[in-house]
């Protein structure tokens, strides 16, 4: 009970911490670029776009703009990452904080929770604006055809939590580099150039299992569109992405409860 | 008996391979006490309260911190004691209150609002309580590193170098807020600072640290003692020649450090009026005296390598 209550009140301060307004300008800015691109697309295509009659358009519409994500999700996971941990090193916080009498893990697993929030609440304003944006659509024009079908929620939940899932691991590699290195663009630079390393060898079926920064583009390749239904809750490459981020949280957390403040 | 709230024995430290920032550190502060812990910049006062803090670990050595030692007891010694370390600690998108509801929050204290007000009036911040500090200047942000050292009532309270930043004003507010803490609440301070003139404004108890090192450690009166014990005292007069006799022929010793000015030891402030009586009485004209020995030239000379 008493580890229970240490480790919320590490995270209503991390919680409070996020009060920051870039921090949520950049969320909502992620969540609303595919799902506004894809509204525009959809306005000025409209004569390629509107599905024949006895198609359900939801399918169509959420994939593509799901497919759109890897290469801006994984930016975003790494930008929050580096962000957040950035406050501590400019405000010179540890110091302070490691002289409370606070558990380092709760300190350090607390603001952890609190990216992967972040993340899942970006992940969520997305789904829940391509879900709006379907039915704008055809209030605008009923020959769009969103408000006759329903959409395929258990599919879609299926991409979006294995998606999510495949950032863990990432996003437990970079707290821990940026916990490390207090200079901002290093944890950043250095998780650029390993997404765009995913990005390349994602089709490699040889180095993709191994890739962490690819597994989030890897992931959405494992849909057979011929017949979704078979994708997994969780695909291979969110459980590596899970046991990626059990194993590198630990070490990370002993390394840096190890280290001294200086 | 008195009880020592921070004990060291032998304690030890280095950043690199290649230097010893502690050497073989053992102090001892009093229950009560306000501490001032003495040195020049680079001595090593930072680095010998992250010791203490358990934010650094001692390459040797024992640190003792009401009672318990600290390798095994750190977050009951830590939830006892309020810390400011060299500048405070702020994020700058987060106001005042929002800083002592993190500390609070990490000390375990359900404080209300109302009640975390109470520490921002301490510190004569509580008009503030909305600002970001980003808009706070230098002495505003080391006043609210205060409060937030002050949230849970600890009984030892350690400030590091607490009067950097602040202005003449603020200066002598710390040092009322220190005075009342120590004598009211009866809570420990241990103070570090280069500034003796301050340490000597506030503290009960000294400790002098040189690259590392303690070189001296007691109470304050003790240290007032051993500077007066050997008093330089310069004299701006006529005739110097005639002077040196007449002050040797007393016993004490002299000598011509500058054209009119002669330089004569003391061991005692006592006989400072012996001599100029004496060379009153022989007419010779006395322009200006000049003690050039006070606490910071003990202090200087100790700290000079
Ligand atoms: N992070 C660090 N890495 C290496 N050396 C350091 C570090 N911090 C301080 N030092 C060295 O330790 C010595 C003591 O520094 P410090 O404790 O900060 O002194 P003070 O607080 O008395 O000014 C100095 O010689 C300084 O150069
Ligand atoms: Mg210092």
């Amino acid at each position: 009970m008493k580890t229970v209550i240490l480790f919320w009140n590490a995270l209503l301060n991390e919680i409070l911490k996020t009060k920051n307004a870039y921090l949520f300008v950049i969320s909502l800015a992620v969540a609303f670029f595919i799902p506004a691109i894809y509204f525009v697309h959809y306005i000025i295509d409209y004569e390629r776009v509107i599905p024949k009659p006895g198609v359900n358009p939801w399918g169509k519409f959420f994939f593509s703009q799901f497919s759109m994500t890897p290469l801006l999700y994984s930016l975003f996971v790494i930008v929050v990452t580096s962000y957040l941990v950035q406050m501590e090193h400019k405000s010179s916080a540890l110091k302070m904080i490691f002289a409370m009498p606070m558990p380092k893990w709760a300190l350090y697993f607390s603001k952890q929770v609190v990216i992967l929030c972040v993340v899942f609440v970006t992940y969520l304003i997305f789904f829940g604006l391509i879900l709006c944006s379907g039915y704008l659509l055809s209030a605008i024009n009923a020959e769009y055809a969103f408000h006759l079908y329903k959409p395929d929620f258990k599919l879609m939940s299926k991409v979006f939590l294995s998606s999510f899932a495949t950032v863990f691991g990432v996003i437990a590699l970079q707290y821990w580099i940026s916990f490390k290195i207090k200079n901002f663009l290093i944890p950043l630079g250095i998780g650029l150039i390993m997404v765009i390393i995913g990005i390349i060898i994602f089709r490699s079926s040889r180095f993709a299992p191994f890739f962490l920064y690819g597994y989030n583009i890897s992931n959405l390749t494992a849909i057979n569109p011929a017949n979704p239904n078979t994708f997994e809750w969780l695909s291979s490459f969110s459980v590596y992405s899970l046991w990626y981020f059990l194993v590198i949280g630990i070490v990370g957390y002993f390394n840096v409860s190890k280290s001294a403040v200086k | 008996m008195l009880v020592n709230i921070i004990e060291t024995h032998e304690l030890c430290y280095s950043y690199t391979a290649q230097k010893n920032e502690i050497k073989n550190l053992s102090l001892q502060v009093p229950k009560g006490s306000v501490f001032g812990f003495l040195g020049s910049n680079g001595s090593g006062k930072t680095t010998t309260i992250k010791l203490l803090l358990g934010l650094l670990k001692s390459s040797s050595g024992q640190i003792e911190i009401f009672k318990d030692d600290i390798k095994h007891h750190k977050l009951k010694i830590l939830d006892r004691t309020g810390s400011l370390i060299e500048s405070p600690s702020l994020y700058n998108h987060l106001n005042a209150l929002d800083h002592l509801k993190l500390v609070a929050r990490y000390k375990g204290k359900a404080y209300t609002n109302s009640k975390l007000e109470e520490f921002l009036e301490i510190v004569n911040l509580h008009r503030e309580k909305m600002k970001k500090t980003s808009a706070f200047s230098m002495g505003m942000k080391q006043r609210l590193g205060v409060a937030m050292a002050l949230i849970g009532n600890p009984e030892l309270l350690i400030l590091d170098e607490p009067i950097n930043g602040l202005d003449p004003v603020g200066i002598i507010e710390m040092r009322n807020l220190i005075k009342k803490l120590n004598s009211q609440l009866g809570v420990t301070v241990f103070i570090s600072s280069h500034i003796l003139s301050e340490i000597e404004k506030t503290c009960t108890h000294l400790g002098v640290i040189r690259s590392g090192e303690i070189l001296y450690q007691g109470t304050l009166a003790d240290f007032k003692n051993i500077s007066q014990q050997n008093i330089p005292v310069e004299f701006e007069i006529s005739e110097t020649e005639k002077a040196i006799a007449l002050v040797e022929k007393r016993g004490f010793s002299a000598k011509i450090s500058d054209t009119n000015t002669l330089l004569i030891n003391f061991n005692n402030k006592e006989h400072i009026s012996s001599v100029i009586d004496a060379l009153r009485q022989e007419n010779l004209h006395i322009y200006q005296i000049i003690n050039r020995k006070d606490m910071e030239s003990l202090f200087i000379e100790l700290t000079q390598q």
